[in-house]
């Protein structure tokens, strides 16, 4: 049984899994891959921005600025975050199926086509939010939110990055949204 | 035009035990995960009308035998 804070089985809970129903490899792929993200994205704004302590670390809405050299270095660390958390992730995941049945079916692809629908609109949407903070300050001379200048390259380079890790996490989090769901 | 939203109903879970299949068995005759078959049997999941056949030959009876739409 794995019921995060015992709320048992109801429709918002979305952690209850019955123990005769475990789940598929695509879920427990999910699951995985969220927490890889959320890691990734922890790691983004320890970077990039400051304001709040957390763990340790601050980061909040405030972005720091930084050389071009320390930039690309972060860049690169992502990658090779992203790159080495999704192989292992795959890599535990591949062996696992090869011990089992049928590995995933036509509502795993259904599944994941909701989720890639789900990140998209958290693409178009942060996409536009951004367009319009630079826009909007521009017009006014200072940026909307404070601290979360997008004009110079530190901002744009966050601001890009956020919402590709940030599209990311939707994703993962609708696919475990919608298997629990259906 | 207004279009009703309908239910589609199974009677999968009754023909399996009466076959002594377990899910899994029936996932694998069907070329489906367990987890479908269990999301089928609760009514969360609508099959494609492939799998839908698929489950009735399974089953060896007809189409409407297994399935009902309301």
């Amino acid at each position: 049984m794995f019921d995060i804070g015992g709320l048992g089985p109801n429709m918002y809970n979305i952690f209850y899994t019955p123990s005769r129903m475990n789940m598929s490899n695509d879920e427990r792929y999910a699951w995985w891959s969220l927490v890889a993200w959320i890691g990734i994205m922890f790691f983004l704004l320890m970077r990039f921005t400051t304001g709040v302590e957390l763990l340790g670390n601050s980061l909040g809405l405030q972005i720091v600025e930084q050389s071009a050299a320390r930039l690309l270095g972060i860049y690169l660390s992502l990658i090779i975050a992203a790159i080495i958390a999704e192989s292992v992730i795959a890599g535990a995941m591949a062996a696992y199926a090869a011990t089992q049945g049928v590995e995933s079916d036509e509502r795993d692809a259904m599944i994941a086509k909701r989720a890639s629908l789900a990140s998209y609109w958290f693409v178009a949407i942060a996409l536009n939010v951004i367009v319009f903070h630079v826009l909007a300050s521009a017009a006014f001379g200072s940026p909307l939110i404070s601290g979360l200048n997008l004009t110079s390259t530190t901002g744009i380079a966050f601001a890009i990055l956020f919402v590709l890790v940030g599209a990311e996490v939707v994703n993962r989090a609708a696919l475990i949204w919608n298997y629990r769901r259906s | 035009m207004t279009t009703r939203k309908g239910k589609v109903s199974n009677r999968i879970r009754e023909m399996r035990t009466e076959r002594h299949w377990s899910q899994g068995e029936l996932a694998e005759r069907v070329g489906a995960t367990r987890q479908t078959i269990n999301a089928i049997e609760q009514e969360k999941y609508a099959p494609s009308l492939e799998l839908a056949f698929r489950i009735s030959l399974a089953f060896g009876v007809g189409f409407e035998e297994v399935w009902t739409f309301s």
